[in-house]
């Protein structure tokens, strides 16, 4: 049953959307509203157990003084600290917003900015004239950092109107193309979820 | 190494710091640089600037403390535009620090305009699953609320909260939807723009403009604010020119400088193939 | 005096069935969730019944996985795998689980090290759970560490800055990214790079498969992800399901062919396009 009691739910609910959704009944008896409602519900569990979650992983790490677990310690100390903190607060008080504003945001903002240098890296590795589909990719990729760029425009307006072809047109193509696929795939995993095909995420295999 | 090889293997420690620099100088000394607006943003604008005054401007705030020097200045200047046309804004952040950012943002612009909160501008506050209850948002915000506001004051004492039940085309003029991810304009395309018929506009990172190209080309989007360059060219619209327009003078540089890198790059692949 | 903007007849009106059954703009919607669905339904009865069923091409990134542990097992240095910041609910996450099974039991084949950091509590359950299968079904239960099943934050970038600092401590041979990727997807990327790592990333996220494409060696698009379960196990059902799949994306290409050809002739006459309309209906 460990395994049947989670596919019938899943069918049940599957089921239950699909009626809600589609079915003018269904919509006129707010089955969303409580499907809705439930997922809710489920998912504030969900936060308690991440933070159940992490601190079982790190105290764990201080109890068997693995590899860096001084930095466990912090983690559990900040958590914990910030939690009571806005228990006590609530979200407008001061030092709750200060310790966001300026240490979170900050913190984010920088690890986020890694990616500026990364992708300068990366894009001189990656652009070569290695071949005619290389060369348009370095071609495409010009064109649309100059248009994005005001002195770009001191070139004259053939580059934002090349800019703006490249992104409205096979940008915009290839993008729906990507995008129907990754929607039909996902749909057929639903399928296969559903049909109890793929089993994968109960501990059995496909 | 010959030259060749060595101008197609530079130590990415060079290509960071000379990139650092390349970012760093014009952030600290900016230079002013004239911005030509895209039809995109215009959209955008012009979306706004045709709601009728005391109409209800519902912002999704659902960005994070990483995009905040991009999508901040674009929030900045669209409240800015709202609060100048006396629209009554509704923030609704599906993004856990989406409700702290925005919230900065509006109590700094509405102390310019003199605008109330509770009566020309609430923040509804993020719960969890806030795109779950979206849906519930078409229906009742009351009960997608609870009926309170982010910090707990109750939502049917506050005058702007008076003639708004439901996000639907009846009580809602618009929304503005600021995104970096999901949850995001797609769950706003899902749950209110195609079941309801709420138009929205968009203002997203750099990096998630070319995949929301398509909705705007096909009319699903009202426009499209695209990255730093795109709130850039919404502050010249608005009139009034903050860190975005700032931000051009290093993000200008910044590219130039990859472009350099890469022909670099190329003219050392190329003349080492010909050798 | 502010005027309070209020669509009073919009708010009146009061919904209406369509075809007597169905809500309003999801009638269209409705016929081809169940055209797809009887579609993939078909190809999998045919694969049940062993019926010949069109075979799947290859997809070199999918080959490249094994490739990849190899490699790893050659050089006696661990493989990562990332199912990305997804959660339960989304279906790329699925494509991981069903490709960390084949590579967790390649990995005890081997006695190859595998790393698998996650972020989302719950996918970190079922990955252990996968694993420890794994290794039991390949005859090395002995071999499973339950210390390289890491759940490192909730927090998309501190994630990132563990996983980055795992590359470097760790130095992987073998980076394989399969599921949802927001920002953090270049910083793993040049980090397995910088880490001399061979890389295989896939996933349907349309703004991080640039960087992808630039810093990984083998890269699955989309749906290929989709794939994996069935091309790694060549199970029959699986391939039927993908075959499933294909037709139904042929089938909405050929509608949108239609559909453009009716707005090219002036929707032959007709005040607007009859098949745009009967789709939103």
């Amino acid at each position: 049953m460990r395994k049947e009691v989670p596919m019938i739910i899943t069918v049940l609910s599957a089921l239950a959307v699909i009626f809600g959704k589609y079915f003018f009944l269904g919509d006129q008896s707010k089955i969303l509203t409580y499907t809705d409602k439930y997922f809710n519900i489920s998912g504030a569990f969900a936060m308690l157990i991440g933070l159940i979650s992490l601190t079982m992983v790190h105290t764990t790490n201080i109890r068997r003084r693995k590899e860096g677990w001084y930095n466990s310690i912090v983690l559990l100390v900040v958590m914990y600290g910030y939690l009571i903190l806005g228990l006590i607060e609530g979200n407008k008080g001061t030092a709750f917003r200060w310790i966001y504003n300026n240490a979170f945001v900050n913190l984010d903002a920088t690890m986020f900015s890694l990616l500026a240098f990364y992708i300068a890296s990366a894009a001189y590795r990656a652009f070569r004239v290695r071949s005619w589909e290389a060369t348009m990719l370095l071609v495409a990729a010009f064109l649309v950092m100059l248009g994005n760029i005001p002195p770009g425009e001191f070139l004259g307006s053939w580059v934002a109107d090349s800019k703006n072809w490249i992104m409205r047109i096979p940008n915009t193509a290839a993008m729906r193309a990507i995008n129907i696929g990754a929607y039909v795939g996902a749909f057929a995993v639903a399928m296969r979820i559903l049909l109890g095909i793929e089993r994968a995420h109960m501990g059995g295999r496909s | 190494m010959n030259i060749f090889e060595r101008m197609q293997k530079i130590d990415p420690r060079i290509i960071y710091l000379i990139f650092f620099l390349s970012l760093a100088i014009p952030v600290l000394w900016p230079f002013a640089l004239p911005i030509a607006i895209n039809t995109e943003t215009k959209m955008a604008y012009d979306f706004v600037e045709k709601m009728p005054e005391g109409s209800i401007l519902w912002i999704g705030a659902d960005y994070g403390p990483s995009t905040v020097p991009e999508m901040g200045p674009v929030s900045k200047a669209v409240l800015r535009q709202a609060f100048r046309k006396n629209l009554k804004v509704v923030i609704y952040p599906m993004w856990q620090d989406g409700q702290a950012l925005m919230q900065n943002y509006a109590e700094e612009i509405s102390k310019e305009y003199k605008k109330e909160y509770g009566k020309d501008w609430v923040n509804l506050g993020w719960r969890n699953e806030a795109d779950t209850l979206l849906r519930l948002m078409t229906e009742d915000i009351m009960k997608a609320t609870a009926g309170v506001d982010w910090a707990g004051n109750k939502l049917a004492d506050m005058p702007i909260m008076q003639n708004l039940k439901a996000l639907d085309k009846g009580q809602v003029a618009g929304i503005f939807e600021f995104m970096t991810g999901n949850p995001g304009a797609g769950t706003y395309l899902q749950r209110v723009v195609e079941p309801k018929g709420v138009p929205m506009a968009v203002a997203c990172t750099a990096v998630s403009a070319p995949g929301e190209m398509p909705y705007v080309r096909s009319g699903q989007y009202k426009g499209l604010v695209n990255g730093l360059r795109g709130a850039a060219e919404y502050e010249a619209l608005v009139g009034k020119p903050d860190k975005a327009t700032a931000g051009m003078s290093a993000q200008s540089l910044g590219h130039i400088v990859i472009m350099l890198f890469i022909i670099l790059g190329n003219i050392g692949y190329v003349l080492k193939k010909s050798r | 005096m502010n005027q309070i903007y209020f669509l009073a007849a919009e708010a009146a009106k009061k919904p209406q069935p369509v075809l007597g059954l169905f809500v309003e703009k999801n009638v269209g919607a409705f016929f081809l969730m169940l055209f797809m669905t009887v579609i993939v339904w078909v190809m999998i009865a045919r694969a049940r019944g062993a019926k010949k069923i069109p075979a799947i091409r290859k997809l070199a990134g999918l080959d490249a996985i094994d490739e990849a542990i190899g490699r790893a097992t050659e050089m006696g240095r661990p493989v990562h795998f990332s199912p990305g910041l997804g959660g339960v609910t989304d279906p790329e996450t699925f494509a991981f689980f069903a490709t960390l099974g084949h590579v967790a039991k390649q990995a005890a084949r081997y006695d190859t090290r595998l790393i698998n950091t996650h972020r989302n509590q719950y996918v970190y359950a079922i990955a252990d759970e996968i694993i420890r299968q794994a290794y039991l079904e390949a005859g090395r239960p002995d071999a499973y560490n339950p210390d390289d099943v890491r759940y490192l934050s909730p927090y998309q970038f501190a994630y990132a800055s563990g996983v980055i600092g795992i590359f470097q401590r760790e130095k992987i041979a073998a980076n394989l990214m399969i599921g949802y990727f927001y920002a953090e997807a270049l910083i793993f990327a040049e980090a397995g790079y910088q880490a001399g790592a061979i890389q295989v990333a896939g996933t349907t996220s349309t703004a991080q498969l640039p960087f992808f494409v630039a810093a990984c060696d083998y890269t699955l698009i989309g749906e290929e992800i989709y794939a994996g379960s069935a091309y790694l196990s060549k199970d029959p059902v699986l391939t039927g399901s993908v075959v499933g799949q294909d037709i139904a994306k042929i089938g909405i290409f050929l509608l949108i062919l239609v559909g453009t050809i009716i707005a090219n002739f002036n929707n032959f006459g007709a005040k607007s396009n009859f098949l745009k309309d009967l789709l939103l209906k």
